[in-house]
């Protein structure tokens, strides 16, 4: 069974229609492409999917759960996290805590005022540190990371809950070749216990690493498949063609 | 602990730890000192501002660690105040613990229903909504109060004794002096621990990106809830106290002008920090006193000129001098893909 | 129509009309700018503090109504130039920048004057007689302004060169820079503009009271909460705020406590800003 289900997702700002029934259908640890010509709706896709936008029309569902019009922080707790376009970390906080922050979501208030959990998180936010090569800057403030570094970091605050879907927008926005490969190492060893989609813009990275690939044009889905069956269909060479 | 005995503990942050550890020990000496040297006048100047303290503590942490951005916070201590002032007058409640735990309780409930106006509901507010309504608030209440003959109208409640402890009298002076301190105290001692606590880090991740807070599954209207009820409960605290100590309640308790008041002891002395909003209140309540003696018109120009300054130039206050200067943070790196949104065809 | 009635008309129509003039600034620098003014109500003062000085020099209120406009325009310009212009992209910011100079005009206001208030008399005194109804002359000398000075603000911000520049500035600086608009000056010249009516507001009010140091702060909150409740984003939304708010302030008095029905008022406009956070005119639909 799939464990994300978007099915005919219309989303209209104002006179823009963003999404005209789009859907994606991703399978439990797959890692699954979205891709599509600039201004195509992915971000909006993802957007819908994680609750930061709630959809005019269509259904999204979660391993089994209807969560079409649920608050993002419900979504998470379900088992969803996102990485943003551009990277969210908390500049101020350090690189440990940020990772702290994510893992400790679940933890009560009262323990958290507490501080009861810290000690249980440590061994978790020493091996995350460990896996995103993090370790030397754990104690400096997010903000002073380079960038790719923040990417990761964001990353790894998204995999700390272990959850069952992982929605990347963009990760390797920005980085170098080597940063790249890097990143893509990590989200396939995060693939062997949750599902992720990934939007892209480098075809080659997307078709190295993706196991299913969606492709959305002006709001609907073009095609949807495996990375062979994408590079063969004629409709997906036509929407890359004819955009200028 | 064993921390706490090492030297680097001490001159951690630029000895900005001693400074707040000599500061909060210089008030505890400072009013059995006055009174010795009969200077009643001085130390009752220091309990009021001690008292406005504990009312700019909590307004911090809601503000300055959490983010909620509440123009309004005198509505909590003219409620404290007028709920004590009434059941000290109408009720004869004479103990002061219940006096404080009445206020303090009316302080919760007063937090939790604005609170859950404020926060909760599919549409979030922005800051600046939430600015304006506390600031709102606290201009409706005070007419309201000023007209509503039930609870003395204009003239407010006079004659409020002072409350037993323990079940014996309180004096005036220097005795009201230590409720004030061991309150301030207390206070202190429970925003320190929160502030450096796992739940500090939430506060200040809902208060530098509540979204992205959001989507790591925090519950932001819960935490917000939680902070607005907890500090409106300590302000309510300090406007119970401030009635016993002063006889007496007026509208203005509630009212923008000691609003904004708070706001400008906290900008003063420096948002998110422990002891900022205290050295705000100092300087402007006991500095204030003197200085105004000597200068009563151009006092208030002072202040203003003063704090137009820090804004301009001390964003973080005052205390931010004591502070060793933090490494600019790294910008944050935007590159020309990001903006535009990227090339779909990559490389 | 019983005098009775044509009185309760008129008040009302003064006190919206009051409201809306105080806002017309409102609307410019909160409403258009989304600069967050909270020294809107000592522009006001200082328009009010024009008038009585030119009434205790120079023995002239009218002068003072005359020249209120271009002083504080003059004093809105130097205050973007050093403060304002620093927050822009700091909503928060700019609200305790313009708290701080706010407190700072009346700290300097008090210390001038008592805190009781100085008279100033009105340039028109007396009464008018409609249908049978007495009204103050001033009063309904300032409906009429306002009427025209909001007809003069819409339509130079909209038939004008130099109004379609303000707006192109406003909906998107880079495309009105980059058309070649010197978007630096139309920021400080909105501002100066938005100060202007303030400074008019003060002087033409302040006949109907006396000059205070808080004679704006008083009216900050609803002044305010008009520009909310009416929406941010176009010059009406904000003027229609100050109706919505104005009317039932001033015509509820009729059956309840004055300070009661302001109080009313005021949650209502707190409870319908929460249900409808865009405002009665959103322009981001
Ligand atoms: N908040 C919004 N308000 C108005 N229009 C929007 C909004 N968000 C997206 N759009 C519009 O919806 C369409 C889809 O945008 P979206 O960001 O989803 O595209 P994308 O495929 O992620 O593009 P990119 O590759 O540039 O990131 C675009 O035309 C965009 O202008
Ligand atoms: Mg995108």
């Amino acid at each position: 069974m799939a464990i994300l289900e978007a099915s005919e997702i219309v989303k209209r700002f104002g006179p823009v229609t963003a999404l005209s029934g789009a859907g994606l259908q991703v399978e439990p640890t797959t890692i699954h492409g979205l891709i599509g010509p600039n201004g195509s709706g992915k971000s909006t896709l993802l957007h819908v999917i994680a609750g930061r936008t709630l959809p005019d029309g269509g259904r999204v569902v979660l391993d089994g759960a209807d969560i079409t019009r649920a608050k993002p922080a419900q979504r998470a707790r379900a088992g969803m996290s996102i990485k943003f376009q551009l990277a969210r970390v908390y500049h101020e906080q350090t690189v440990a805590d940020n990772l702290l922050l994510a893992l400790q979501v679940r933890d009560g208030i009262p323990s958290l005022v507490l501080s009861r959990t810290r000690r249980r998180h440590q061994e978790r936010v020493r091996r995350l540190l460990d896996d995103f090569g993090l370790t030397h800057v754990r104690d400096h403030p997010a903000g002073e990371l380079a960038h790719g570094e923040q990417q990761w970091l964001e990353i790894a605050m998204a995999m700390a809950t272990e959850p069952k879907l992982l929605l990347l927008d963009e990760p390797t926005g920005g980085m170098n070749r080597h940063e790249r490969e890097r990143t893509g190492e990590l989200i396939r060893a995060a693939a062997t216990t949750c599902a992720v989609v990934i939007v892209e813009h480098d075809l080659d990275f997307i078709r190295d690493l993706c196991d299913r690939i969606t492709v959305l044009h002006q709001g609907t889905l073009v095609a949807s498949g495996t990375p062979v069956e994408i590079e063969r269909d004629e409709r997906v060479a036509e929407v890359y063609l004819t955009r200028v | 602990m064993q921390r706490v005995l090492t030297p680097a503990w001490w001159l951690a942050d630029g000895g900005r730890r001693v400074g707040a550890i000599a500061l909060v020990a210089g008030i505890v000496i400072a009013g059995p000192l006055l009174d010795g040297a009969g200077e009643s006048f001085w130390m009752m100047a220091l309990t009021r501002a001690l008292i406005l303290g504990v009312l700019a503590v909590a307004t911090n942490v809601a503000w300055g660690v959490t983010g909620i951005f509440t123009l309004g916070q005198a509505v909590f201590f003219g409620v404290g105040a007028y709920v004590v002032g009434l059941l000290a007058t109408r009720e004869d409640v004479v103990a002061l613990e219940s006096l404080a735990g009445a206020a303090l309780g009316a302080g919760l409930l007063c937090g939790l229903v604005v609170g859950a106006f404020l926060f909760f509901g599919r549409r979030r507010v922005g800051m600046l909504y939430v600015g304006l309504v506390t600031l709102a608030l606290s201009y409706a209440l005070e007419r309201l109060a000023s007209v509503w003959g039930e609870i003395g109208a204009g003239n407010g409640i006079t004659g409020i004794p002072l409350p037993t402890l323990l079940g014996t009298e309180i004096e005036p002076g220097i005795s009201f002096f230590w409720v004030a301190v061991v309150t301030l105290l207390v206070v202190l001692g429970l925003a320190w621990a929160v502030m450096r606590s796992q739940f500090g880090m939430v506060m200040r991740a809902i208060r530098d990106d509540d979204e992205r807070a959001e989507f790591l599954g925090y519950r932001r209207p819960i935490v917000q809830l939680v902070v607005f009820a907890a500090t409106g409960g300590v302000g309510a605290l300090a406007g119970g106290l401030y009635a016993l100590e002063e006889g007496f309640v007026s509208p203005t308790f509630l009212g923008v002008s000691l609003s904004t008041q708070v706001l400008i002891y906290v900008l003063l002395g420096g948002r998110d920090s422990l002891v900022g909003p205290l050295v705000g209140v100092l300087l402007l309540e006991v500095g204030g006193q003197r200085v105004q003696e000597e200068l009563p018109t151009e006092w208030p120009i002072i202040v203003g000129a003063v704090l137009l300054l820090v804004i301009l130039f001390l964003p973080n206050g005052l205390t931010q001098l004591g502070r060793r200067r933090r490494r600019a943070a790294a910008p944050r790196p935007e590159t020309a893909a990001e903006v535009s949104g990227g090339d779909p065809r990559g490389e | 129509m019983s005098p009775e009635t044509i009185r309760t008309i008129f008040d009302v129509a003064s006190l919206t009309s009051i409201l809306v003039l105080l806002v017309l600034g409102m609307a410019v620098i909160v409403g258009m700018m989304q600069v967050f003014n909270l020294c809107q109500g000592e522009l006001v003062l200082l328009g009010a503090v024009v008038a009585y000085v030119a009434h205790e020099w120079l023995g002239s209120v009218l002068l003072g109504i005359l020249v209120a406009p271009f002083a504080v325009a003059a004093f809105g310009a130097v205050l973007e130039r050093t403060v304002i212009r620093r927050f822009y992209a700091n909503a928060a910011g700019a609200l305790l920048a313009t708290f701080a100079v706010g407190f700072l005009i009346r700290a300097i206001v008090l210390a001038r004057m008592s805190s009781q208030g100085e008279p100033v008399p009105a340039p028109i005194d007396g009464t008018v007689g409609i249908g049978g109804a007495d009204v103050s002359a001033w009063r309904l000398v300032i409906i009429v302004v306002v009427v025209l000075a909001v007809a003069a603000t819409y339509l130079s911000l909209t038939r004008t060169a130099i109004g379609l520049r303000v707006r192109a500035t406003l909906d998107d600086v880079e495309l009105a820079a980059a058309s070649g608009i010197s978007t630096r000056r139309m920021f400080t010249g909105t501002y100066a503009f938005g100060a202007a009516l303030a400074g008019l507001a003060g002087a033409m009010i302040v006949p109907l009271q006396a000059l205070y140091p808080s004679l704006g702060f008083d009216n900050l909150v609803p002044m305010f909460l008009s520009v909310m409740v009416g929406g941010l984003g176009t010059l009406h939304g904000p003027l229609l705020g100050a109706v919505a708010l104005g009317v039932p302030t001033a015509l509820l008095p009729t059956w309840i406590d004055s300070v009661l029905s302001q109080v009313l008022v005021i949650f209502a406009a707190i409870v319908f800003m929460r249900l409808r956070p865009g405002g009665l005119v959103n322009r981001d639909i």
